[in-house]
């Protein structure tokens, strides 16, 4: 029963370090999503996000420009790390369920 | 538990299609899963899948080629956070991995090598040429992983489970080296194997593990018979 116990200890640990991590990552990046807009046949792209529970959207630019590329690989990552830092908070509960 | 176990075979998987596998070696507790599979699953070794998985590169400079390890994990969703001691630590909410190299002598002041080859920085630890001159392959699944030969991983853990701080680790480390070698003291080869490796050992390691078994009740002539 000792073992379970520094095994699940051990869990329990890494995954609060690892939950703290991704919250520190996560704010690191851009909030929002990408939105498009067609104009005189030009594709422009804009930053839809909250804040405060208001809206903002801003402009950023031509949709294929290289700022818009790299906000848009920042906002994926965040979505990604956010979907790391949900699957990481169950695997706490589910460690933090088990009774020894 | 099932996803830790998709993902960590997943893993070695795109290790041994990226031409890694056969580079590395599994060292820790991970290697006692497949140790089971390599006894017909016995029942007499314990399962513990823990989170961390710990891979020994045995020699840096002899690595033919260049891989990019923190890219193949990525596509995982494996992300490289560096330890408070610097290594590349490849975190993941199911498992973390982490690569080792071998403390030969007095070590170096800087414990942590980055690895230009593998695009990663290990860090050093002691006692690990204990497993390093004794690999074994073992076919899983059509896996082809490099593991310590069970004796030496019972040696290891020996000598490990008394630089424990930890009590709990220290049992933990202690138990399943018994258990290991319990299993190997039942086949004449094993067995053989293990009383080679002992007395493979330099006299201060023989004594270091003779104490340690005494401490715990063993005495090794009697043990291994």
């Amino acid at each position: 029963m000792s073992h379970l116990k520094d095994v699940v200890s051990d869990e329990k640990q890494r995954l609060s370090e690892l939950i703290k991590f991704y919250q520190i990552e996560i704010k690191k990046m851009p909030k929002g999503s990408i939105r498009y807009k067609i104009i005189s046949n030009n594709k422009y792209a804009y930053n839809n996000y909250r804040d405060k529970g208001k809206h903002f959207t801003i402009y950023l630019g031509k949709a294929d420009s290289k700022d818009v590329k790299a906000l848009k690989e920042k906002i994926e990552k965040r979505k990604k790390l956010s979907l790391l830092l949900k699957k990481a908070k169950i695997n706490f509960k589910e460690v933090s369920k088990v009774k020894i | 538990m099932e996803t830790k176990y998709e993902l960590a075979l997943n893993v070695l998987k795109e290790f041994q299609k990226e031409g890694i596998l056969d580079k590395i070696v599994l060292i820790g507790s991970w290697c006692i899963f497949f140790y089971r599979q390599y006894f017909d699953n016995t029942d007499d070794i314990h399962l513990w899948k823990t989170a961390d998985i710990d891979f020994l590169i045995p020699d840096p400079r002899k690595i033919p080629g260049e891989y990019n390890i923190p890219d193949i994990l990525k596509k995982f969703d494996f992300i490289e956070k560096p330890a408070s001691s610097g290594q590349s630590q490849f975190v993941h909410p199911d498992l973390y991995l982490e690569f080792l190299l071998v403390k030969k002598g007095k070590g170096t002041d800087e414990p942590v090598k980055y690895i230009p080859k593998f695009h990663l920085k290990a860090v050093e630890l002691r006692y690990l040429n204990l497993l390093e001159s004794n690999i074994m392959t073992l076919n899983y699944r059509g896996i082809k992983i490099r593991l310590p030969e069970p004796s030496s991983f019972v040696f290891h853990k020996i000598i490990l489970s008394d630089k424990r701080k930890n009590s709990l680790k220290r049992d933990k480390d202690f138990d399943s080296a018994i258990q290991i070698a319990n299993v190997l003291l039942k086949n004449k080869s094993e067995k053989e194997k293990l009383i080679d490796t002992y007395n493979s050992f330099p006299k201060g390691w023989q004594k270091t593990i003779n104490k340690i078994l005494i401490k715990n009740n063993i005495d090794i002539a009697e043990w291994l018979g």
